[in-house]
């Protein structure tokens, strides 16, 4: 060994763990598929404790790993590459899924934690297909430790002397979201492979009766959960961190964690078709094996550069190719296993009516499955499109939303309607009693809003551009039909309880919730994605400007200050202030402070409305001295109704000026807030029945009653409000007036701002070409995206020798034709359609309209002849029925008479 | 009805199956647990020692990673154990899926559920009464098919009428049993007074404690009989567990 070159012990142990691990992994394969095929009880056994040690393996490899990081051990290219000396503790942990080798070793971590804890639960219950559901994680496992011993070992040490320090995490992703939001989304797709697994081993075992289906539905739901969590993690993040004032871009990251979580809430609603009605079985495999197939596609889609993204790993064409060999692995083998089974995987009854829960349910399963494959779609239409005729298009956020909108609602309004339906039929009579309430509540909301904002019926496009309608309104209006629908579900489901045991509404309340968790748990979900669209439906209302501030108040002497360094009184018509909206902003003043991380520039800026000062707040940009650009720091005043959202886009150190984007974004607290009641609801479908047992067995007593209903209900209210307590968390860190940075751009964010709705239009349609992450160049705030403004003004503008305008823009045909011309200049000048949020290609929403269309003619086509077939088998069954033999009716009644 | 959901007889009958060991239990596993722990320990208290008693990431990590270790050992080594033990005898019969009856048990406990189901939904005002009666004749009628199957196949749960009836019998046995030596002993010692009027209570107390030894010998046959026949039949619901130990004791 060369004396430049480390040594380090942590990296030999750490690769000796791994290469262990994958040993024993391998042997876990082979001794499961043995053990159950050979009905072995010791290889079956084998492989179960095979699979713990496995665990603990990659628990010592990844507490070497942190070891390494704490210690600074930057012999490790990965330590080097991902931390540095001065980073916090935190940081550093987090560091270990920082980078592609340790998210990867991460992902084996979860996956050996998750399958552990499921195998030590289910080993006994389901011992007949134990060892396929080991053979089936292990398969997975070797997978992944395969390319980390192979392609990308994190353990892998410099061939050179080891540097000094670190070249340290990237700055975007030392916040506190990103210490959390990975962990929650790996925990998420890691979750689909214990179903999968599941419904792989029932399938080679043959066992395909409803019982893998319980425990499959638990793991689901986990996934279900965990995958929600990240999504909305990430989008605080990108609220806070990115300073763009929204929370979702339709990022091909997190694009990649909603596609399964679409297919898990279409699986768990299935399975309740299964296990109500024993169908569809065959589809609950299918939905099962795609949520994984999708989260493995999502890996492959953010790790191998197939797909352009703020944070997605880089182009690696190495681990593509491994990726793409591993789904078709997985693709061939759920298709042919579910092929083979297929005469097991018949159903035991049919639709009876298009009006019955369960066709609502097949129904929100196609809206959802639809979902799914249109942001698959449209998130790899750039690359199937260049693929195709080698030319790169753009696939930008407008683009998704005017799909992505419509099907949301749809899906809004089953949230509503599908828990007002029966079973198997619901006659218009009855219909209609469900519906009246929850519908007259939709009109009533609606015509109020009308009355009392007139600019709610602000319209949206939809599919296409020239398709515009008052989407906010209707989606309001669908959020009041599902608070009626499902208020109506528990106050006449309490009402119901109560006259069948005698107990007070409150305890029959509470006796409904738990005995019927996973109902009522889902009811919750559905309130709390209503919550959630209303937040969703604020977006249509929001509103940007820029300003530039040639000098602070605290310059300009006019403005009295308190005892604290802040404005004490709003002077007239002061030149450091602005108005938007219904506020007032005061500039005060610039702070420049430096740290051993950062430098960093704060602007004080006090916010105003009727005169009263509503508070102040702290945007600032950080120049990390190890980071490439300055991040920025955005400050939010959170309102009930509204939040003001202020970045700071570029200032002068020596002037004091300063140019300041505002965003008001109506109602975007109900976002998250959404999201908390989505948790809680999430939480109760959790509850294990241990619980609920343990409740009904202790002394029947009020107070006891009261008293054990009021813990459970304090540790989940508990794991609600510390995620909501967390979720403040971050405004500390935000708010602290920071140090000093270097040159910016000076207000080029605030120049060039459109002057016409027709320019607006034309630059919300335009991509910047600065390298920015899909930005408008309405939105970018970079010099390219200033000069491309000037352009498309200039553009729209432009006056003919005559002098005369060469557009009309006071017609509604002479501003279409200027957006098409300025948009056809674009392209003509950059040479491709890459610079158009919206694709031009026809595939682009032929594809989409034909899957939607065909979709919904092969249900209702298909979903007549099951209805026809089901209700001639049910008058045969009803005409053949016997009469009850007193005997086995008095057994039947006996045994509901223990079902509650 | 209960405040809470109960246990079905096809839960109950899982978790039978569930109860059955992967396994046999290893006698000397309480042994080598304590060793295991003891190793564990004695590594942290060195580990913590070496940091000279500093909690630091570091060493948080090293305990971490030492944790590791030890039950990446104990569990390669059970691997590695199980793989070359002997064929066991039962393990053709133990790899035979749970068969008609797990099913039938499943397919009874989804129609309990949409009978009670349909009688919610008719009494939520969701389905009129004849479309209830309807559909709830249909899953009777299917329900008492399978139940009649079950019974075929024998070893079902029983139903609650059925539960109860044994415990009553259990119950009336066991009393039976016990009632019968206590009076022999109260009779035997009545008479020992009669011949010793001034008698000890130091001899009385040893008669009583014989009375009970003797009284218990019984009772403990009868709690064999009636722990026999609840593993025969598990019982339907969680609530008549305490009742059922109640009926032993």
């Amino acid at each position: 060994m060369n004396d430049s070159t480390p040594f380090s012990p942590i990296a030999l142990v750490g690769t000796i763990a791994l290469l262990a691990a994958y040993l024993v992994a391998a042997w876990c394969v082979a001794a499961g598929i043995a053990g159950n095929a050979r009905k072995s009880r010791r290889l079956v056994q084998s492989s179960v404790y095979g699979l713990y040690g496995f665990g603990a393996l990659i628990v010592l490899a990844s507490a070497l790993m942190i070891y390494a990081f704490v210690t600074h051990d930057f012999s490790i290219k990965y330590v080097a590459h991902t931390s540095d000396v001065a980073m916090p503790t935190v940081y550093k942990i987090t560091s270990f899924w920082g980078g592609l080798d340790g998210s990867l070793l991460f992902w084996v971590l979860v996956l050996s934690l998750f399958s552990t804890v499921a195998i030590a639960f289910n080993a006994k219950r389901h011992r007949d297909m134990i060892g396929y559901v080991v053979a089936t994680v292990m398969v997975v496992q070797v997978f992944f430790i395969s390319l980390l011993i192979f392609t990308k070992n994190p353990f892998a040490t410099s061939l050179t002397a080891a540097p000094i320090d670190g070249q340290g995490l990237n700055p975007l992703l030392q916040n506190y979201w990103m210490v959390i939001h990975p962990p929650s989304l790996y925990i998420g797709f890691v979750a689909a492979t214990i179903p999968f697994s599941f419904g792989i081993g029932a399938l080679a075992s043959g066992r395909l009766d409803d019982m893998w289906i319980g425990t499959v539905r638990t793991w689901m739901l986990i996934c279900f959960g965990f995958l929600g969590l990240g999504l909305i993690l990430g989008g605080r993040w990108a609220y806070e961190e990115l300073g763009w004032g929204g929370y979702w871009a339709w990022d091909p990251v997190e694009n990649a964690g909603l596609m399964p979580w679409f297919t898990a809430t279409a699986f768990l609603h299935s399975a309740i078709i299964q296990e109500q009605r024993g169908m569809m079985k065959r589809w609950n495999l299918v939905l099962v094996c795609m949520t994984f197939f999708l989260t493995i596609f999502g890996t492959f889609m953010t790790r191998s550069g197939a797909v352009q993204s703020v944070h997605a790993f880089g182009e690696d064409n190495v681990l593509a190719l491994q990726f793409i060999v591993f789904l078709a692995v997985i693709g061939i083998v759920s298709v042919g296993l579910i092929v083979f089974r297929s005469n097991k995987l018949s159903s035991k009854s049919e639709f009876e009516s298009f009006y019955s829960r369960e066709f609502a349910f097949l129904l929100n399963n196609w809206i959802l499955l639809g979902c799914a494959f249109f942001v698959l779609f449209a998130t790899m239409f750039p690359t199937i499109s260049e693929a195709l005729d080698g030319s790169r298009v753009s696939v930008g956020i407008s683009f998704f939303n005017k799909w992505m909108t419509p099907l949301g609602l749809v899906l809004l309004f089953l949230a509503g309607a599908a828990p007002l339906l029966a079973w198997r039929r619901t006659t218009r009579e009855r219909l209609w009693q469900q519906f009246v309430i929850p519908l007259s509540l939709a009109a009533a909301t609606i015509i109020t809003l009308i009355i009392a904002f007139p600019n709610v019926t602000t319209k949206t496009a939809i599919f296409a551009d020239n398709v515009a309608l008052p989407i906010s309104l209707v989606n309001f209006g669908l959020v009041a039909f599902v608070f009626g629908s499902i208020s109506q579900e528990f106050i006449r489901g309490a009402m119901v309880r109560r006259r069948q045991t005698g107990s007070d509404p409150f305890t029959s309340m509470i006796g409904l919730v738990l005995s019927k968790r996973r109902k009522y748990g889902g009811y919750i979900v559905h309130l709390g994605m209503a919550v959630l669209f209303v937040g969703f439906a604020g977006k249509a209302y929001d509103r940007m400007v820029d300003r530039t501030i040639e000098i602070p108040a605290a310059m300009d002497k006019t403005t009295p200050f308190d005892a604290d360094g802040t404005a004490s009184v709003l002077p007239p018509n002061s030149k450091s202030s602005f108005a938007f909206g219904s506020y007032v902003f005061l500039y005060e003043r610039l702070i420049s402070t430096s740290d051993d991380h950062k430098d960093a520039v704060t602007a004080q800026v006090s916010i105003w409305k009727d005169g009263e000062s509503l508070g102040v707040v702290y945007p600032g940009k950080w120049d990390y001295h190890r980071g490439e650009e300055a991040t920025t720091e955005v400050a939010i005043r959170v309102r009930a109704s509204e939040d003001v959202y202020v970045v700071l886009t570029g200032y002068d150190l020596d002037n004091q000026l300063a140019n300041f984007r505002v965003f008001i974004n109506p109602l975007i607290s109900w976002v998250w807030i959404g999201f908390l009641v989505f948790a809680f609801g999430t939480l109760v479908c959790l509850i294990p029945q241990g619980v609920v047992d343990r409740l009904s067995m202790r002394p029947k007593s009020k107070v006891g009653r009261i008293a054990d209903v009021g813990i459970l209900a304090a540790v989940l209210f508990g794991l609600v409000a510390g995620l909501a307590t967390q979720a403040h968390a971050q405004g500390a860190e935000h708010v602290t007036a920071g140090g000093g940075m270097g040159a910016d751009g000076i207000g080029w964010a605030a120049r060039n701002r459109p002057d016409t709705g027709t320019s607006e239009k034309a630059m919300k349609e335009l991509l910047c070409v600065c390298g920015c992450p899909r930005e408008s160049v309405f939105d970018c705030k970079c010099k390219a995206a200033a000069d491309l403004r000037g352009q498309v003004m200039a553009f729209i503008n432009e006056r003919d020798a005559s002098g005369h305008p060469k557009f009309d823009l006071t017609s509604s045909e002479g501003r279409s034709k200027a957006y098409e011309a300025v948009l056809t200049e674009f392209v003509s000048q950059y040479g491709g359609e890459q610079v158009l949020a919206t694709p031009r290609s026809k595939f682009s929403w032929l594809l989409p309209s034909l899957a939607m269309v065909g979709g919904l003619g092969l249900i209702f086509v298909v979903g007549r002849r099951m209805v026809g077939r089901g209700k001639a088998n049910t008058k045969a069954a009803v005409a053949a029925k016997p009469v009850e033999e007193d005997e086995y009716a008095d057994k039947l009644d006996d045994e509901l008479a223990g079902v509650d | 009805m209960g405040l809470f959901g109960k246990i079905t007889a096809a839960e109950a009958v899982e978790q039978l199956a569930s109860q059955e060991p992967l396994a046999p239990p290893d006698p000397l596993r309480w042994v080598k647990r304590l060793v295991a722990l003891a190793i564990l320990l004695f590594g942290w208290w060195f580990i913590l020692w070496t940091y000279r008693f500093h909690l630091t990431a570091p060493a948080v990590f090293v305990c971490i990673g030492f944790f590791a270790v030890e039950v990446a050992v104990y569990n390669l080594f059970r691997t590695g154990a199980q793989a070359v033990a002997d064929e066991d005898e039962n393990d053709s019969t133990w790899g035979r899926p749970l068969g008609a009856k797990g099913e039938l048990e499943r397919e009874k406990k989804t129609l309990l559920k949409a009978i009670k189901e349909a009688e919610f939904d008719r009494e939520m005002g969701k389905l009129s009464k004849i479309d209830a009666d309807e559909m709830i004749g249909l899953y009777r009628a299917r329900a008492i098919e399978v139940i009649k199957e079950l019974d075929k196949l024998g070893g079902t749960a029983g139903t609650v009428r059925e539960q109860i009836e044994r415990e009553v019998k259990a119950r009336l046995e066991i009393e039976a049993r016990t009632k019968k030596p206590v009076e022999k002993a109260v009779g035997r010692e009545a008479k020992r007074k009669d011949k010793r009027v001034p008698a000890k209570a130091a001899a009385a107390a040893d008669a009583a404690s014989a009375a009970a030894d003797e009284a218990r010998e019984p009772a403990d046959e009868a709690k064999q009989a009636a722990a026999e026949a609840q593993e025969s039949a598990p019982p339907n619901d969680v609530s008549e567990q305490p009742a059922a130990k109640e009926a032993t004791q």
